[in-house]
């Protein structure tokens, strides 16, 4: 796997338009960045199209990027999530099916073993699991499978209003741990 | 629109927090975007929940995309790889067979006499026009093989007092190397590194970053690049 570090220098390469880097950058980021399409798109040929729209913005936006300021594999995720996040809402399909939100493993478990292995920066994890379970779950499926407030509505079987409330109010909890 | 409406500071945050999850859909996902790109303050709390979020990026199993994906994708940012690249920065040669005229100016606020060039048979004079990507001319370079100096003359480029200007070498392998700060000048020299005097060949790409006073603190790019180009022999 390739470190942070390699992926800024690559992406500080791509703003001198160096293909070479670009090159580089597409073999080092495109498996978790298509992953992450896959998994929110959940279709292989959307997925594969909004990988070479993705990867445009990249070359386009590379000077964008301020090292430091955002790991640049977040940096790289943002722009991918970003992307499927429109395709998404821009579809007119019906609401997809909700059963893989509920596969997310070790809910419990999970966030507490990785804020030990990653200290600091697992805060989400931590703020996360002051959360009630339901609406933790509610957050890391929004951004995991990117569910709109309608869908995570419908599942939850609350009124959409409802959830709005539960989940900014989840949101203000999550600022306020985050900021200690 | 509620673009214009100004939020709390809470709401703020709390709309960026969903901006990022993806929670919104339609128009006030549309005016986030909107807010986004011209609200600096909002921008810098959707940077903040993103990277709270990000380990949250470890539950995307990685997967290996397709072939045809990277081979699309290339073709389209490059063109078929027999042909030049035809990107809004333009090589010198495509450059100077349109604007001669300027390119006469150029040389000539620069102090460049023909005859230098006839006197020094062995030496190769390179130039090369730094353009934005819109095509501006904001530096000129020039380069006489074996010589230690490089002297550029800035055209169309602003910087404030708290930045410099700072020039960087790409060779064919890609790898940025500084040649150094340039004098805020309209005609200015940069004296090469000894190791830089053999090292400059014509394809070789000039480009100009805006770097805090005194040159990048990391050895490596940091900010914007605001002009770059190929050299080519003169």
């Amino acid at each position: 796997m390739e470190e942070t570090d390699d992926i800024a220098a690559l992406i500080g390469r791509v703003t001198l338009k160096d293909r070479a880097a670009f090159d580089r950058l597409y073999n080092a980021a495109s498996p978790k960045l298509f992953g992450a399409c896959l998994r929110l798109l959940k279709d292989n040929t959307e997925a594969e199209d909004a990988m070479q729209d993705i990867f445009v913005k990249i070359w386009n936006k590379a000077d964008r990027y301020r090292p430091g300021n955002a790991s640049a594999m977040g940096w790289l995720y943002a722009i991918a999530r970003n992307h499927c996040l429109d395709i998404l809402r821009a579809r007119k399909a019906p609401l997809r099916s909700m059963e893989q939100t509920l596969d997310i493993p070790d809910k419990a478990a999970d966030p507490e073993k990785s804020a030990v292995n990653a200290g600091e920066g697992r805060r989400i994890d931590i703020c996360m699991m002051e959360l009630e379970p339901d609406k933790a779950e509610a957050v890391k499926a929004a951004y995991v499978e990117g569910y709109s407030y309608a869908e995570l509505s419908a599942h939850y079987e609350v009124p959409l209003n409802t959830m709005r409330t539960w989940l900014r109010r989840s949101l203000m909890k999550l600022r306020k741990c985050l900021e200690k | 629109m509620t673009q214009d409406t100004p939020l709390t500071p809470e709401d703020s945050h709390i709309l960026a927090a969903e901006y990022v999850l993806g929670l919104l859909e339609g128009a006030p996902r549309r005016t986030a975007s909107e807010r986004l790109e011209n609200d600096a303050e909002f921008a810098a709390q959707v940077s903040a929940w993103e990277q709270h979020f990000e380990p949250m990026n470890a539950a995307y199993a990685p997967a290996i995309p397709p072939l045809h994906v990277k081979k699309d994708l290339m073709n389209r940012l490059f063109g078929t790889p027999e042909l030049k690249p035809k990107g809004l920065w333009h090589s010198l040669k495509l450059w100077r067979g349109i604007t001669a005229g300027a390119l006469a100016v150029s040389l000539f606020t620069m102090g460049l006499f023909i005859t230098d060039r006839q006197t020094a048979a062995t030496s190769e004079p390179l130039i090369a026009s730094l353009q934005a990507e819109t095509g501006n001319i904001r530096f000129m370079a020039f380069y006489e093989a074996g010589t230690d100096k490089i002297r550029l003359s800035k055209l169309d480029a602003e910087k404030t007092s708290e930045q410099d200007f700072e020039l960087w070498l790409i060779e064919a392998d890609g790898q940025p190397q500084s040649l150094g700060v340039i004098p805020n000048s309209r005609r200015s020299t940069i004296d090469l590194s000894q190791d830089f005097i053999r090292k400059i060949n014509a394809g070789d790409t000039f480009a100009v970053s805006i770097e805090p006073l005194g040159g990048s603190p990391t050895g490596a790019v940091t900010g914007p690049v605001i002009a770059a180009g190929v050299s080519d022999v003169l």
